[in-house]
């Protein structure tokens, strides 16, 4: 465990990543990549160090700062550190959707109220298990990370 | 006048410098100096260029991978839970004791307990409630574990699941369940209904049998009562068996630290140590800390103060009692209890039962519905006590269960339709200080009974007849029921059980009726429920009622008496 491993094509096949940042404020930014399998068991689990930003970055990046930060800062190399190609990686917020500017994956944003629409637009996307529920493990291990120290 | 920093100008104009004007007060003219030329250079030092870190850096990714899950695929059409629809989902944490980050990930990081079952194949009887996944949450990732659930609310349920899910992620590959013999026939029976894909070893037999039970392979679970356990430890440490799993029920049968069970159970070589108690063991410290000897060797000691005690154990014990987990149970919870005859009642009913139908069939159409209640009820009294030697299956498994109710401060109450087996009860159950309320008894006496059985805290237990105990009592303080053996009606039954439910009142009742597995109790099991069903329909219509009163709510049926023996009613014969 912890030795990011080869994949079967199988796997990759089935394989659905979920992307998410957790925002933890004495600390900074934190991401989060977790691949589940088609019942939603986990495969491989990436996270980040913090990313904290500057005032000085927050007035020069302005409006450009959290897609950038999201996407390309943490989403890409999350992306980027992973064995398995996904056949689709999910996001929770409209930030993170800027990871499409650095990864050839598909990515789609998980909303309230979308799953239905979702599933039907990607074949039956993880039918058993509900889309949101992932990201709430993705929290759960960053927030035992950070505890971990 | 500005100041002087090199680089700043600090006159108004640029290269002259104009002194200022003599007057004297006493001259007739004012003297004007001559303009002195003052060359000032221009050119001013770098400033100092601060360059604040706008690129990003990319952030540092740390990866974990998890082993292959077992080839479980998904049911077809299974039901998707969703915390929108108001589902809750139970998480499996990672135990204290686990400190590497990696493995608290692969806790943290699993489906909800809600998802992973509904996702597999894993079928079950039915759902278990709320607070059942929160007990198999806390067990599946525990090496040491206490489940000390109050009696009722399933431990065993809890503990079979948790082993399922063991077995199936490949983390546990032979588990040793252990019990006292009276329960042995229980734990197969909830095995096969909760983990029926899991194959299941009983240890039994003379030693040659047992020894090649033991060594069987690919059985991922086997079953053994201590007795068996003491008797083959020494075969046990000489062939090297260990498991990855020992579970041991009634757990307080190993409180006693200096005892041979306690000694060969904690002889075991084994991964995980779980124990199943129904009795409040934080009461007892000494209890507790002989349980930890097998469940945790080491963690906790004789000299440690209860406090400390409590705060080494607090991650390892968990208890509910129905007060706690009322929001999950239904007021009443029917539970059938089977119980297999010991040896001597099964030889005694075997040649009663084939005398007794012999008889009625050399009798032809002279047999008469009496003949038949009286066969009835010879057995019914063998299912109670064996007629030769008083051994009696049923009375040692409630003698075990009052045991936990005792123990934990609750009361019961206990039915049957004969007083002398009341009596019988009652010597053998002293030590619970059983009172007896039946028909026989006088007013006072019987108002006296009720009055201790509710006020005094040394009585646990009340045994009453199905006729006295029927009908205007109110017990409920009462949160067990047993019916030790069955009446012919249901709607008595329910009178009966009433005397310690009713609805809207607070408390769940745990009812009980134990049934001797393959005898006549069984075969009328059968038709009181196809009554109980068929009157609860008739109930459901408003113009049934009256005919329900009569019909459904009574006794068994002539054809009903005589099919029990798979003998033809003789008509209506006089009785």
């Amino acid at each position: 465990m912890g030795n990011p491993r080869h994949a079967t094509s199988d796997e990759a096949a089935e394989a659905v990543g979920f992307l998410a940042a957790v925002e933890s404020p004495p600390h900074g930014l934190f991401g989060g990549y977790l691949l589940v399998d088609q019942i939603g068991r986990p495969l491989e689990f990436h996270c980040t160090t913090p990313v904290r930003v500057s005032r000085a970055q927050q007035i020069l990046y302005g409006a450009t700062l959290e897609g950038h930060l999201h996407g390309r800062q943490i989403g890409g190399p999350l992306l980027a550190a992973s064995s398995l190609a996904p056949r689709i990686v999910l996001v929770d917020s409209k930030a993170m959707m800027h990871v499409t500017e650095a990864t050839p994956l598909p990515v789609a944003l998980v909303e309230p109220g979308g799953e239905e629409w979702l599933r039907e637009a990607h074949g039956e996307l993880l039918p058993a298990i509900d889309l949101a529920e992932p990201f709430e493990r993705i929290r759960a291990a960053i927030h035992e990370a950070q505890r971990h120290g | 006048m500005h100041n002087h920093k090199p680089g700043v100008w600090s006159w108004p104009t640029a290269g002259v410098m104009i002194p200022a004007a003599t007057i004297d007060p006493d001259a007739s003219t004012t003297v004007l100096p001559s303009p002195q030329l003052l060359r000032v250079p221009l050119e001013t030092t770098a400033a100092e260029v601060v360059s604040p870190p706008v690129r990003l850096e990319p952030a540092r990714v740390t990866s974990y991978a998890f082993r292959k899950p077992a080839p479980l695929r998904p049911e077809p059409a299974c039901r998707r839970p969703s915390a929108a629809d108001g589902e809750s989902r139970t998480r499996v944490s990672p135990p204290a004791d686990v400190v590497k980050l990696s493995e608290r990930f692969f806790y943290l990081l699993q489906p909800d307990l809600e998802t992973t079952l509904a996702t597999s194949r894993l079928a079950f009887p039915h759902r278990p409630y709320p607070f059942q996944l929160e007990g198999i949450a806390f067990l599946v990732p525990r090496h040491a574990a206490v489940l000390a659930d109050e009696m009722g609310l399933g431990k065993s349920m809890q503990a079979i699941t948790a082993i399922r899910l063991l077995v199936h992620a490949g983390e546990a590959r032979r588990v040793l369940v252990v019990c006292p013999k009276g329960l042995v026939f229980n734990w197969r029976r909830e095995l096969a209904e909760w983990a029926p894909e899991v194959p299941v070893a009983v240890i039994e037999g003379d030693p040659a049998r047992r020894r090649w039970q033991w060594s069987l392979e690919g059985m991922p679970v086997v079953l053994a009562n201590y007795e068996v356990l003491v008797r083959d430890e020494g075969l046990l440490a000489e062939t090297g068996q260990s498991f990855d799993l020992v579970v041991c029920d009634e757990a307080q049968r190993i409180k006693n630290r200096g005892s041979r069970t306690s000694e060969a159970v904690r002889g075991l070589s084994r991964g995980r140590a779980w124990a199943l108690t129904g009795t409040p063991i934080e009461n007892a410290a000494a209890d507790l800390v002989s349980i930890f000897e097998f469940v945790s060797p080491g963690l906790v000691d004789d000299a440690m103060t209860p406090r400390s005690l409590g705060e080494s154990v607090a991650d390892h014990v968990l208890r509910r009692t129905k007060d706690t987990v009322l929001d999950d149970l239904p007021p009443r919870i029917d539970h059938d209890e089977p119980i297999e005859l010991s040896a001597d009642q099964q030889e005694s009913y075997r040649l009663a039962e084939e005398e007794g139908v012999l008889r009625l069939a050399g009798m032809g159409q002279g047999a008469t519905i009496r003949h038949v209640f009286e066969l009835v009820l010879r057995l019914k009294q063998i299912c109670n006590f064996d007629p030769a030697g008083g051994s009696s299956a049923k009375l040692d498994r409630l003698e075990a269960e009052l045991e936990e109710v005792a123990a934990s401060g609750k009361k019961a109450l206990v039915f049957s339709q004969w007083v002398t087996t009341l009596e019988r009860i009652a010597r053998r159950l002293g030590r619970f200080g059983p009172l007896v309320y039946h028909g026989g008894m006088s007013t006072a006496a019987r108002d006296e009974a009720i009055g201790r059985f509710r006020d005094q805290p040394g009585h646990a237990v009340l045994l009453l007849s199905y006729g006295a105990g029927a009908v205007g009592l109110n017990l409920q303080f009462s949160e067990y029921v047993f019916l030790f053996d069955r009446w012919w009606n249901p709607a008595v039954e329910d009178q009966a059980i009433n005397r310690a439910h009713r609805i809207g009142a607070a408390g769940s009742v745990t009812v009980t009726r134990f049934l001797a597995t393959g005898t006549i109790e069984e075969r009328i099991d059968r038709v009181l429920a196809g009554k109980r069903a068929l009157s609860e329909a008739i109930l459901a219509t408003a113009e049934g009622a009256a005919e329900a009163g009569d019909r459904a709510g009574g006794g068994l049926t002539q054809e009903e008496l005589f099919s029990l023996f798979d003998l033809p009613s003789p008509g209506r014969a006089a009785a």
